[in-house]
């Protein structure tokens, strides 16, 4: 069932989604491009787009450097339990919020998405200090739990519960389903876009995170995979080639596990139509 | 309250309970401590002794913070409205039916992919004054070399293109899902009364899609005001440009972990935290006005 | 079927995950030896592989202590510090640099004066400069590493290009201005577009040392004055800003998007002011490789060509359970045996006079030695407990001068100004 079945897609559609495309995957181009020189060519001004030699090598040297299996895995494990984690947890709150009424809800609600406006590096030292309460410095699980809490998910979530009609609701309220049923069985399996659109983009943020998997974790077998680049970054020297070998390295998990989601926001909503 | 109220109440507590739990040992604690140490004369060690309105005293006289108070703003108004549009409208067209759907999917979300500091790097490179290839193609065409970065009043602008840029990607992923969760039947409805192309976008999408767009307008907001790490990688430290292009988080970072004047940074951090909530809030009112619930 | 797949991998990933993430995260279960346990921490990468080396050494011939490195990237070094010796919970050895004094009045340092007298450790074998700077309210608070100093790096290719002659050690100011004079009208007749001069804007390679070749300081020596209100200084700044004005040192604009070595080792300019800790990337670099690569101490302002001194340490954590571990593994390191393999690495310029040898050694494509006569005429780099308040003061009007938003003297007032108020405070 094609909605918009224009045969005749605009020409500026495609023109824009071209150039688009070609400015967002020039960095990653560059990226893979400097990995394969060397520190005098990665500096090298004016810049140098293609290196007339090309040195792979860069490759072996972060692999020697770091354990990339551990890296990769540590990641995975934390990308997966805090993506589960927060699609539970929010989505939860997101249901009492968007749904339900209750005393105090506004003020819940604002003072949830507060603790966004704040700088995340606040809560760095704090978060140190629990975690050594918790008998969890240099440990994966102190990876995963300061992040399975956020206000983010709990608001993106609201919103798209806002989308799906009340009435489906009703419908199940006066057959005598509880809110937990109405919640799992109906509201949950709509959701899906945003349950998709939260794991990506959880997962990503994840991945991205570099100052805390530094500060709590000390031996190498626990770090992620940015936190190990981010090792490279020198006070003086940076050497670039390798830390784009790196990046090269790392960022394969994640475009793999977004092109396996991304189907499920293609596949759209079979049952977005409201039978009636 | 009636006995259907409390039920109801009891079972919002229940589901809100893992994430309030969390929220509260983890952030909120830490939050309200921060509030306490904009008070006191914080830094790395010891005990910290109140000083009173002293820190916050001393922002208002503070002529780095007033910089990096206008920089941050001017980042929210140009930031917000871009990303907003962009990100529609690359969402729009991803929904169309064309070839290579998947591929320009996965194209225009490689920015959330990357490495910041690849990002960082490479538009640094861009925007070379000397080398950069953007003023090298000026150049073809007879413009004079442009000071992307150094020159004190181009250095927001340019930095705020690759703001909208990087942002946009999520955002789109999000905007694009929205438009996923329109029931068709609405769109076919439309049709069959013989509305078009236009008519369907601002009739039928804009206002279905504005729960969604609400949160990108918040979310961008909050994000942008709290924008440091472009800024980071961007600009050199010793760079005078800096002053025209560091924001309120950035001096934050400055006055936290670099001059260890921990108190400080908490009151700066507390101002930022008043701004934000102020516009929050005034949007979650607007909300009420423009966002249409089902 | 892809429903299945997915949950299928989903399972899997938990089932592999369930098992790390309840393993236990102290330190004892890893090891499995009798030894008592070490830590060292330390954040350049760079130097990880030598520094291993010697650790590697300390173990086998410790019968008692084990000791692992800990490595920790400079932009999170000091908060994860901060973090950790503040809980009671940091590494038993680390590596210090100037912010000392914060934590020797943050009392998180052990003094390190009664290991080396039981240690039987004879001081004068290091650097005198580099023990000044760990030596703070008359105890001793960190064993030096190495140091740092500035030197010049030159292009000899480029000045046979334009038939100019090499910098010679013992220059002045005025001798480099002609040169550079020279250079600039040649490459300008040429049509190309080098540089005589090139600088990094940091305050350690470049205007820290003109202050003090002028006769200024930035600090006095007991740390209460600011040095900011001094003509010497002032004029330290006016000489850098008529460079640019004569077109002799790359324009600002120029130098504050892309850093002044990096220029250098892509042929862009004749001379570059430049630190030690850059030996390095210039041994490597094409220029040196081609056999190009002259390396001169500064040039001689009105007093003489000081070079400010940095360098690290290594201190030990007041609460470390084995303070006499601590120290072996110390001595270990700051040794002649330790200094001797940092020298054949060439990682940094050893702090321990008779290993420094070796570092010069070490090097084939340039000749060390400027670094050593360098530290003839040198002092250490200024600091004092209340250094995180002023640097930033001083680097961001210095960066307003040089690229002469203000005048020399307008911005070191702003600097005296608030430098001192910091102090005061």
């Amino acid at each position: 069932m094609k909605l918009i079945n224009k045969r005749k897609v605009s020409k500026w559609v495609y023109l824009y989604l071209i150039l688009g495309v070609s400015i967002t995957i020039l960095p990653f181009i560059w990226m893979f491009l400097t990995s394969i020189k060397t520190y005098e060519q990665a500096i090298a001004i004016p810049p140098i787009l293609f290196p007339k030699t090309f040195h792979f090598e860069n490759y072996v040297k972060i692999m020697d450097k770091f354990p990339f299996i551990t890296l990769y895995l540590n990641t995975i494990i934390v990308i997966v339990f805090v993506v589960i984690g927060q699609l539970i947890i929010s989505s939860m709150a997101a249901y009492a919020f968007a749904r339900l009424y209750f005393p105090g809800k506004n003020i819940l609600f604002l003072l949830v998405l507060s603790l966004m406006m704040i700088p995340s590096q606040i809560f760095l030292i704090p978060h140190y200090n629990i975690m050594i309460s918790l008998k969890s410095i240099n440990t994966i699980r102190a990876l995963i739990l300061p992040s399975l809490f956020n206000a983010f998910g709990v608001f993106l979530l609201r919103q798209f519960f806002y989308e799906i009609p009340k009435s489906l609701d009703e419908a199940a309220t006066i057959d005598g389903a509880s809110y937990f049923v109405i919640y799992k069985r109906i509201l949950l399996p709509l959701l899906q876009p945003g349950l998709v659109s939260l794991s990506i983009i959880t997962a990503l943020n994840t991945w991205k995170s570099l100052m805390w998997p530094l500060i709590v974790n000390r031996d190498m077998d626990k770090m992620t995979l940015s936190a190990g680049l981010g090792l490279l970054i020198g006070e003086h020297t940076t050497y670039y080639e390798q830390v784009m070998a790196g990046g090269v390295v790392s960022v394969f998990p994640m475009l793999i596990i977004f092109l396996i989601f991304q189907k499920y926001i293609i596949q759209g909503i079979a049952n977005s139509g409201i039978k009636n | 309250m009636t006995k259907q109220k409390l039920t109801e109440a009891k079972s919002a507590y229940l589901f809100l309970l893992p994430l309030i739990v969390g929220l509260g040992y983890f952030y909120f604690y830490a939050f309200i401590q921060n509030f306490y140490f904009s008070f006191t004369d914080l830094s790395s060690f010891g005990k910290p002794s109140l000083v009173g309105l002293e820190n916050y005293k001393k922002l208002l006289t503070d002529e780095k913070f007033y910089l990096a108070f206008k920089n941050t703003l001017i980042y929210v108004l140009i930031g917000v409205p871009s990303v907003l549009i962009f990100s529609t409208l690359s969402a729009e067209f991803l929904n169309q039916n064309i070839k290579g759907n998947t591929f320009f999917r996965t194209a225009l979300f490689i920015p959330a992919v990357t490495m910041p500091a690849a990002i960082g790097i490479l538009w640094r490179w861009l925007y070379n004054y000397q080398f950069g290839i953007i003023n090298v193609l000026l150049n073809r065409v007879g413009i004079e070399s442009i000071a992307w970065l150094s020159n004190t009043n181009l250095v927001k602008g340019s930095i705020s293109i690759v703001l909208v840029w990087s942002m946009s990607a999520i955002y789109t992923i999000i905007i694009l899902s929205g438009l996923q969760g329109i029931p068709k039947s609405y769109y076919e409805a439309a049709e069959i009364d013989g509305a078009n192309k236009f008519q369907i976008f601002f009739k039928v999408t804009l206002p279905l899609l504005t729960p969604t767009l609400f949160f990108v307008a918040v979310m961008t907001t909050i994000g942008i005001f709290q924008i440091f790490d472009l800024i980071f990688l961007m600009i050199q430290p010793t760079a005078l440009s800096l002053r025209y292009s560091m924001s309120m988080v950035y001096y934050f970072y400055d006055r936290a972990f670099v001059a260890f004047d921990k108190g400080y940074a908490s009151a700066i951090s507390i101002i930022l935290f008043l701004m934000i909530l102020l516009i929050t809030v005034v949007q979650l009112k607007l909300q009420k006005k423009w966002v249409y619930e089902e | 079927m892809k429903r299945v797949l997915k949950v299928f991998t989903l399972s899997l990933l938990l089932t592999m995950a369930i098992i790390p993430i309840f393993a236990n995260g102290s330190q004892e279960m890893k090891n499995s030896s009798a030894k008592k346990q070490l830590t060292l921490s330390i954040w350049d990468e760079n130097q990880k592989a030598t520094i291993q080396e010697i650790v590697d050494s300390f173990n086998a011939q410790s019968t008692e202590y084990e000791a692992t490195i800990q490595l920790t990237p400079w932009s999170t070094y000091w908060t994860k510090l901060d973090a950790s010796a503040g809980a009671g919970d940091a590494a038993d050895v680390f590596w210090m640099n100037v912010y000392l004094p914060k934590y020797v009045d943050g009392d998180v340092l052990l003094p390190l004066d009664e290991y080396i007298t039981k240690n039987d450790i004879d001081i004068n074998n290091y650097v005198q400069t580099t023990l000044d700077m760990y030596n703070y309210k008359n105890h001793i608070w960190a064993m030096p590493k190495g140091m740092d100093t500035v030197v010049v790096a030159y292009n000899k290719a480029l000045f046979d290009k334009y038939d100019v002659a090499y910098p010679q050690k013992g220059w002045s100011w005025d001798d480099m201005k002609t040169i550079s004079m020279e250079l600039r009208d040649k490459i300008k007749k040429a049509g190309d577009t080098n540089y005589p001069i090139l600088m990094e804007l940091d305050a350690q390679p470049s205007y820290f040392n003109f202050i003090y070749q002028n006769g200024g300081y930035v600090v006095s020596d007991d740390y209460s004055k600011s040095g900011f209100n001094q003509p010497e200084v002032a004029k330290s700044f006016q000489n850098v800003v008529d460079l640019f004005n004569e077109k002799l040192l790359a324009p600002y604009n120029v130098l504050s998007e892309t850093k002044g070595t990096d220029l250098f080792i892509s042929k862009k300019g004749a001379m570059v002011f430049i630190g030690s800790w850059k030996a390095s990337v210039l041994e490597n670099c094409s220029i040196a490789q081609e056999g190009n690569l002259g390396l001169v101490t500064m040039p001689s302002q009105d007093v003489d060509n000081t070079s400010v001194i940095g360098g690290l340490g290594y201190a030990i954590s007041k609460n470390t359970k084995y303070p006499d571990g601590s120290f072996a593994l110390v001595k270990y390191l700051t040794g002649f045996e330790g200094n001797k393999i940092q020298g054949e690495k060439g990682i940094d310029i050893p702090a321990y006079r008779d290993a420094q040898k070796y570092y010069k050694e070490h090097f084939k494509n340039i000749d060390a030695q400027a670094f050593f006569d360098a530290a003839d005429t040198s002092v250490p780099f200024p600091a004092g407990p209340d250094i995180n308040a002023w640097i930033g003061i001083i680097n961001d009007n210095a960066a307003r001068i040089l690229a002469q938003e203000i005048s020399p003297e307008k911005g070191c007032e702003l600097i005296y100004k608030d430098m001192q108020a910091a102090i005061d405070k």
